[in-house]
Parts: structure tokens; C-alpha cells; sequence
């Protein structure tokens, strides 16, 4: 799904920012008061306070059922410990999974019976042991229609999912417990559920948690179940975790900080300067470009700068309704026609991230590097694929983007004047991401074409192929290609049953088949990430299946 | 007087209906329309037809608009702004809070504001083409050509970030590591007053340059016109000392004046901080409705414009009463 990640606080954010950054001279950082030499602490010492900021809206939930964006998902990282989960390590070893309130599951022979013992140890912040009926309660909850929680469609397949999530029934069958055990049957066998297993809206919550959206932050409060639980929240403000000491360090050495403060509706340039002025430790949002030029240029803050690919991609769907992109060769001239390296200059060029024409994003395990369409236009290809259409021309269609974060529109003035090369009229029509991503994902707007950023939600091609373009389901909200040739729905059925190498196959023949074959997509970029950190933080680990800093390794030096 | 009283009031009142009418029509009439309905924000994305039409009818977004309206208004008269479903707490929890922040900043901007263009109009007006008069005219036009939003980060950068280098103004005259002022961040004043001004001095003066190169311009004008007029003259030809005759008989006719001007700009400036509450991160009026906009939070959006509105609403009304006590000519007019 697209998960959200803002990206500074607008347009003229940046443009002081660039100033600032014409203004800056080569100043020397400060030293950072509080500091203490040498590594990580031991296992379950945690000392010092960190400090960290994030941009206003940068939080969607504090129902630890609810929560769907990178940063709660960072947050639910450090007040969390699910089934499973992720490998507190840098780059792909990140996104491999490892023991969490259980061990590693065992699958039936058929696939179809995951079966999760829990672990000892394995407790809720207030001292209270976290069971296998917790953990059932806990799946029941983040699919209750009540919850309302935006990732309960990836346990449709769970037996007895869909009556549930239709109020038709208080129970799911297809959950069932021992004293010590959790199973999930399944109705076709599910080659990614372990990642789903360890999605950050899993995290347990006890029997009887109400079956309402819980935003104050009291769950988190009592019932974290990671190394930090939540000391206060007070909503657009300010976020404060504490070092979890009912957290059994058994389960994974994790937090070594005693406190860490986030201060909510910080500006992502002006957190940037806190930082370098040692007032800061670290800003939830991915470091603007302007900064990252100004950084760039300081030696003395290039040991501050981190920065890893995301498990991204950023796009324009074709609406594959609308015509004349109904039309595959007006999909595949659409996509030899645009310049991806321009589009991606107006993201913040090569700093920013990497061309790509494909679906997948590199990292994943079932990515494979094809190229298909080249980076630069080809527009004699181009212009051969629309005369073939028989299109008549000139068309106008409308392109639909957010207008609330820089570079959308940049982007989309630029695709703008690649279409009209070949013929196509651009309208471009912008409006807050609010709206904006609202609007597009209704099947009944028959939007045309818009640029989206898409994170993925594990580490799977599942997560965006069959999310993202699901042919038996067009008028999926996330189906925004309104993808529907029926020609693809058994490979794509077939594809999330398998699991290791033959998984992996079928993936990337996947991706590559749909963009050979009919381009429903015109794939932009993958974005990097970049953060910046103060000079006392030691142990930054960019997690790449959060799309956030991993608060579980930081330490002060 | 009562009848102007009366008039006013009931003028404030129609003015406050318009607003909610607009403001009512604006979030759940139009948005409706253009597919970005309420029920379904609320709903969630992947919401069934059954699921929206569910929370419509809790929202009463099922009845006829007039009725919704008149419920919403109602609401308002008690106090009860909605509940935002996205943060999942009343309007007024957040509201309230949002609204001491910015009245911290713009009420204190105001006092600079002030006091500086008095300082420098009232300077300029007696001494006309003097140096310092020039020179608060070239203050006064510089401070109305610089925007807002290039002012704050620049006054932050300066002032807050700078010194934590080791330098002020780009020369190394403090020790790096120097804390002059926060480059950011709020502390409400019921928390710790002294914090509270200290995090408020740098977007004081950053929201208070733009309006005192306005009142410069403004007193310095009115200062000059009324020294020239027969009352003044008379008074000075009497012997009155230079500042009786500027404070006394000057001022007098000055104050109703610029107390128009006064009470106009601060609604402006409470509802038009943005810039300044984003770059100094103060969770202001701006700051949230920025955040209920990003996140689509229909009544707090629509809460906001309405305290915008009532404020701008009640800000006129009292300086218009001010401006009645202070000008006896007005109070003649409405009783004649």
C-alpha cells in the first residue's frame, strides 16, 4: 500500500532552505554536551535521553492496530514485539525475519497451518505475560470492521476471515490456540504470511482491549510489548517513549536508551540546523534535498549522514479504463516517451534516487533488474506505438498529483511536456495529498493518470504486485491502474502460494511480464533515504521494513 | 453609544452566521461532490458502501442540509466544536490550546509592533527629513518588502543557529556551542512562563517586523498631519512642552486611528501565522489547520475557520466600540 512518508513542510520550506544553504559557511559543528565514550551498552542498560522531531500529520494513529504510516510504523518498531519480526540490521539482513513473542513458525506440509510457539518471556510493559489468546484477540481486533484498520485484508485467506470482517461471525476459526501455541489456517497456503505475520499493526494487545479505535496512546502506555512503552502523548505536540524494563532482553538485545522525546510539527529544514547545532539527535523525516547538498558539502558532518535505498517506488498509473489508455500500445509509448531521469532531477536528481522501469523496488528478494523502457525518451518508438494505436490525436488527459509536498508538480509539468510530444495533452490537477489520495483511489473518478509513491509493506513482491494491480480486482482502492486482464489473474493467484526460489521466479516473471506485455504502470523512480543524525547517536540503523530509523539500536556515544 | 452597541453586535452576529454557513458549505457539501466526502475519510480507504453509509448516519450527514446546518450551529452555541475522528478526542481539546499559542505569538508581536513604530513614527512625524526620519523610512520600507516566510527562517538562522557555531551575524563573536535563542520549539506559557517568552522572542520580532514598517509609515504620517493642524500649534504657542503636545493632544487624535488599523491587523495576524508558527514550530491556529488539512480532519478544518472568523468577527467589533469611546464624533453621529 502507499504508505505515507512526508517529505518537508512545503515549497517555500525549501526555497529558504536553499537560501540558508547559500547562506551557510563552512562552520565548524558543535559539540554535543551529555556524551559518553565507547559502544552499545550492555543488553538491558539504557542510558540518556535522545531527542527527535517529526513533521505535523507525520502521525495517522496511535491504535496500535490502526497505525499505517512510516513513522508510527518506526514508532511501533520500538513499542512493539510481534509474532515475528525484523532483523534490527541495516539493509536487506533488516528485512530478513527473526524470532519475536514467538519462534519461528512451523508450516504444515501443505502450507496451509502456520503454527507459532510463543516464547518465555514475552510480556506486556505492565508485567502482564502476553498468551496466545492475546495474540488471537490481537488479529480479531485489527480485522474488526470497528477497528477499522487498514492492513486486514492481507488475513482474507485466513478460514473464516471474510464472514468475520462482514460482522457475520464474533470469531475467527481459522485462529486457534494452546496454552503455549497459536495456528493460523489457512484457505490456500500464503508464501509471504510470515512478513504479514510481523506487521507492525499485529502488535499484541490483551483479551478485551475495546473493539473501538484507541488513539490516546493508553494501549501503548500498559500494553507495549517492545524495549520502549509510551511515557506520555500528548497529540500534535509531543511523544515521549521510556525504556520498557519489563522487556525480556531473551527476546533480542534491544534499547539502550532511557528516554527518547519527539517533538511534533518540527519543519524538516529547521530540525536540520537543531541538529548541527547539537539540539537535536534526529528528524523522522527523509532529509531535503537542499540539505542534502548543504551536508554533502561539509566533511565534517559526512559521519552524520546516512543514507539507504527504500523499498519504494514512485509512478504513474494509467488508468487502464480510460481511454485512450485503454490501449496497451498507448501504455507502452507513454512509457518510451517520458524522460525519467528529468522527472527524477525535479525529485532531487541522482541523490535522490535511481531511475527504474519496473514494479518491484531493488532490496526485495524476488527483484531482478530488467530493462525495458530506457530512462531517456525514445520517441520514434514512441510516436511508432501511437500511430499503431490508431489513436486520434491530439488527446487530453488528465494527470492527477499532490500539490502539498515539493516536486510533485515540478514532476508532473515534466511529464507534461513529454506526452505532448507524442500527442497527449497533459492536464495536470493538484491538490493536498488529503484530497488527492482520497480521489484517486476511488474506482467511480476514473482517473485518467496520477504519481504516486508506493511503499511497500513487507518485503515481497506480493506487497506491490498483487496489492497494487490485482487484475481479478479492478475496483480495488489500491488497484488505481484499474489493472483487469483476466489472462493474469491465475499467475497471479499462483504466485503468493509459493514460497523460497519458486516464489522469486514468479515474481519477477511477473513484473516483468506485466510491463512487456501491457504496461499499466510507468515506473519513475526508487527514492533513497536520507538521515541526518547528531553527532552523540551511535548505532543508527535505517530499517528498511518500517521506512524508518530503528530506535531499538541507538545508543548515546 | 448603546445603539451603537447594538448595531455592532448584531452585525458580528450575521457576520458569524455567514462564516458558519460558508464554512459548513465549504466541508461537508462541497467535499461531498468532489469524492473526498467525510463519512468516507472517516470510513477509511478500503470502508464498504455499507461501512460509509454507516458513519454517514452517525455524522447525521443523512439528514437535509438545511437540518444539518442548524445542528452544527447549535452545536457551536454550546461550545461543541465536533469530534475529529482523526485524532480521536474533541475539537476543543485541540483548539483551545492551538489558539493560546497563537494569541501568545500575536499579542506579544503586537506590543513590539507597536511600541517600535510609535518610537520611530512618532520621531519621523516630529522631525520630518531628519536622519533618523530617513532612517526609519528606509527601516520601514525595507520591512515591508521582506516576506514573512523569508524573514523567519532567516531570523532563526541568524539568531538561533548561528551562535551555536560560534557566530552572530556571520562574525565569530561568541564561543561555538553558544545558545542564544532556541531555533525552534514552544513551551506553553502555564508550563513555565519565562521559557515561554524566551522560545517567543525570535518569532516575535519576526512576525512584528513586516507590521511596524506598516505603523511606522502610518504613525509618522498621522503624527506630521496632526502637529500641523491649529489645535497643535496653539498648544505648543501656549508653552506646552514638546512630548505633552505629542502624548496629550496628538495623541489623542492618533490613537482612534491606528486602533482601527490595530485590531484589523491583529485578526489578520491571527489567522494568517502560518509561516511563522511552522518555522519556529509553534503549534498554533496555522500549524493546525495545516495538520487537519494534510490530514483531510474536516472539523478541526472547519473549527478553525470558524475561531478565524470569530475572531476576526470580534476583534472589528471591539475596535469599532474603541474606536466609538475614543471619537466622540462617531458617538454624535449614531445618536443624531
Amino acid at each position: 500500500m502507499a504508505r505515507k512518508h512526508l517529505r518537508l513542510g512545503g515549497i517555500a520550506v525549501t526555497a529558504a532552505a536553499l537560501l540558508l544553504a547559500a547562506c551557510s559557511s563552512n562552520s565548524s559543528t558543535s559539540s554535543t554536551s551529555g556524551t559518553s565514550s565507547g559502544g552499545p551498552p550492555k543488553a538491558g542498560v539504557a542510558t540518556g535521553t535522545l531527542t527527535g522531531a517529526m513533521a505535523s500529520g507525520a502521525i495517522d494513529s496511535m491504535d496500535p492496530n490502526r497505525w499505517y504510516f512510516a513513522v508510527t510504523w518506526g514508532l511501533a518498531n520500538a513499542l512493539c514485539t510481534t509474532l515475528v519480526r525484523y532483523a534490527d540490521q541495516p539493509g536487506t539482513a533488516g528485512v530478513q525475519v527473526v524470532p519475536g513473542t514467538a519462534n519461528l513458525p512451523k508450516i504444515s506440509s501443505n502450507g496451509l497451518v502456520w503454527t507459532f510457539t510463543m516464547r518465555p518471556g514475552a510480556k506486556f510493559s505492565n508485567g502482564r505475560a502476553i498468551t496466545p489468546a492475546d495474540i488471537k484477540y490481537t488479529f480479531e481486533r485489527l480485522m474488526a470492521p470497528k477497528v477499522n484498520t487498514g492492513t486486514g485484508v492481507y488475513f482474507t485467506n485466513l478460514i473464516g476471515a471474510n464472514a468475520y470482517m462482514a460482522g457475520k461471525a464474533k470469531t475467527i476459526p481459522g485462529i486457534t490456540t494452546t496454552a503455549n501455541s497459536i495456528s493460523f489456517h489457512l484457505s490456500s497456503p500464503d508464501g509471504a504470511f510470515i512478513y504479514k505475520a510481523a506487521l507492525p499493526t499485529t502488535c499484541p494487545v490483551p483479551v478485551g482491549t475495546p473493539l473501538k479505535p484507541i488513539e490516546s496512546g493508553s494501549l501503548e502506555e500498559t500494553y507495549a510489548s517492545g524495549p520502549f512503552k509510551l511515557q506520555s502523548y500528548q497529540p500534535a505536540r509531543q511523544i515521549v517513549l521510556a525504556f520498557n524494563k519489563n522487556y525480556d532482553q531473551a527476546l533480542g538485545a534491544r534499547g539502550h536508551v532511557a528516554k527518547i522525546v519527539f517533538t511534533i510539527g518540527d519543519a524538516s529544514t529547521q530540525a536540520t540546523l537543531q541538529i548541527e547545532a547539537g539540539q537535536l539527535d534526529f528528524d523522522t523525516s527523509n532529509l531535503a534535498t537542499a540539505d542534502i547538498i548543504k551536508i554533502s558539502s561539509n566533511p565534517a558532518l559526512a559521519s552524520q549522514v546516512h543514507s539507504a535505498s527504500r523499498p519504494s517506488l514512485t509512478y504513474i498509473f494509467l488508468n487502464n479504463q480510460v481511454p485512450p489508455l485503454n490501449n496497451v500500445l498507448v501504455r507502452k509509448a507513454i512509457n518510451y516517451a517520458i524522460n525519467r531521469t528529468a522527472i527524477l532531477a525535479q525529485w532531487g536528481g541522482p541523490l535522490a534516487g535511481a531511475p527504474s522501469d519496473q514494479i518491484t523496488p531493488p532490496g526485495q528478494s524476488d527483484y531482478k533488474q530488467y530493462s525495458i523502457y530506457p530512462n531517456t525518451p525514445n520517441l520514434p518508438m514512441a510516436k511508432k506505438l501511437m500511430k499503431e494505436a490508431g489513436v486520434k490525436l491530439p488527446v487530453t488527459l488528465v494527470l492527477r498529483c499532490q500539490n502539498d509536498a515539493p516536486g510533485f508538480v515540478n514532476m508532473a509539468q515534466v511529464i507534461q511536456a513529454n506526452l505532448k510530444q507524442i500527442g497527449i495533452n497533459v492536464k495536470i490537477v493538484g491538490s493536498p495529498n488529503s484530497v488527492n489520495s482520497s480521489y484517486i483511489v476511488n474506482y467511480k473518478a476514473h482517473v485518467p493518470m496520477g504519481i504516486e509513491p508506493w511503499s511497500l509493506d513487507f518485503p515481497d513482491g506480493e506487497a506491490i504486485i498483487n496489492t497494487g494491480l490485482d487484475p481479478a480486482t479492478p475496483d480495488a482502492y489500491a488497484n488505481m491502474a484499474r489493472f483487469a486482464v483476466t489472462s493474469f489473474i491465475s499467475p497471479f493467484n499462483k504466485a503468493v502460494t509459493l514460497t523460497g526460489a519458486a516464489r522469486q521466479a514468479a515474481y519477477e516473471q511477473l513484473d516483468y511480464q506485466i510491463m512487456s506485455q501491457q504496461a499499466p504502470y510507468a515506473p519513475i523512480f526508487n527514492p533513497k533515504w536520507y538521515d541526518f543524525v547528531s553527532k552523540r547517536i551511535g548505532g543508527y540503523v535505517y530499517s528498511e521494513a518500517m521506512d524508518a530509523i530503528n530506535y531499538n539500536t541507538l545508543y548515546i556515544k | 453609544m448603546r445603539r451603537i452597541i447594538a448595531n455592532r453586535l448584531l452585525g458580528a452576529v450575521v457576520q458569524v452566521l455567514m462564516v458558519t454557513l460558508f464554512a459548513w458549505l465549504l466541508f461537508y457539501v462541497i467535499a461531498k461532490f468532489t469524492g473526498a466526502s467525510p463519512a468516507q475519510r472517516i470510513a477509511g480507504k478500503q470502508a464498504t458502501p455499507q461501512q460509509i453509509a454507516l458513519v454517514a448516519r452517525e455524522l447525521g450527514l443523512n439528514k437535509p442540509y438545511w437540518q444539518q446546518y442548524l445542528i452544527f450551529v447549535g452545536h457551536l452555541i454550546h461550545g461543541d466544536f465536533g469530534f475529529s475522528y482523526v485524532q480521536m478526542r474533541p475539537v476543543s481539546q485541540i483548539l483551545w490550546p492551538a489558539t493560546r499559542a497563537t494569541a501568545s505569538l500575536v499579542l506579544g508581536a503586537a506590543v513590539i509592533w507597536l511600541l517600535v513604530a510609535i518610537v520611530i513614527g512618532g520621531y519621523g512625524g516630529l522631525r520630518p527629513r531628519s536622519a533618523g526620519d530617513v532612517a526609519g523610512r528606509v527601516l520601514a520600507i525595507l520591512g515591508m518588502s521582506v516576506p514573512v516566510f523569508w524573514v523567519a527562517p532567516l531570523i532563526s538562522y541568524f539568531f538561533g543557529y548561528q551562535p551555536t557555531q560560534g557566530e552572530v551575524l556571520g562574525l565569530h563573536l561568541v564561543p561555538v556551542g553558544t545558545n542564544i535563542f532556541p531555533i525552534e520549539g514552544y513551551t506553553d506559557f502555564g508550563q513555565n512562563p519565562v521559557q515561554w517568552a524566551y522560545h517567543l522572542i525570535l518569532p516575535w520580532i519576526t512576525l512584528a517586523v513586516g507590521f511596524a514598517a506598516v505603523y511606522i509609515r502610518f504613525i509618522r504620517t498621522l503624527t506630521a498631519e496632526q502637529l500641523g493642524e491649529d489645535y497643535a500649534r496653539t498648544a505648543r504657542a501656549k508653552g506646552a512642552s514638546t512630548s505633552r503636545v505629542l502624548i496629550t493632544h496628538v495623541g489623542r487624535n492618533v490613537a482612534p486611528t491606528v486602533s482601527v488599523l490595530l485590531g484589523a491587523d491583529i485578526a489578520t495576524a491571527l489567522t494568517g501565522v502560518f509561516f511563522v508558527e511552522t518555522v519556529f514550530g509553534i503549534p498554533g491556529l496555522g500549524y493546525t489547520g495545516l495538520s487537519a488539512i494534510e490530514n483531510l480532519d474536516y472539523p478541526v478544518i472547519t473549527a478553525v475557520i470558524i475561531v478565524a472568523a470569530l475572531i476576526a468577527v470580534l476583534a472589528n467589533t471591539v475596535v469599532d466600540l474603541l474606536h466609538a469611546a475614543l471619537d466622540p464624533r462617531l458617538r454624535r453621529v449614531a445618536s443624531g
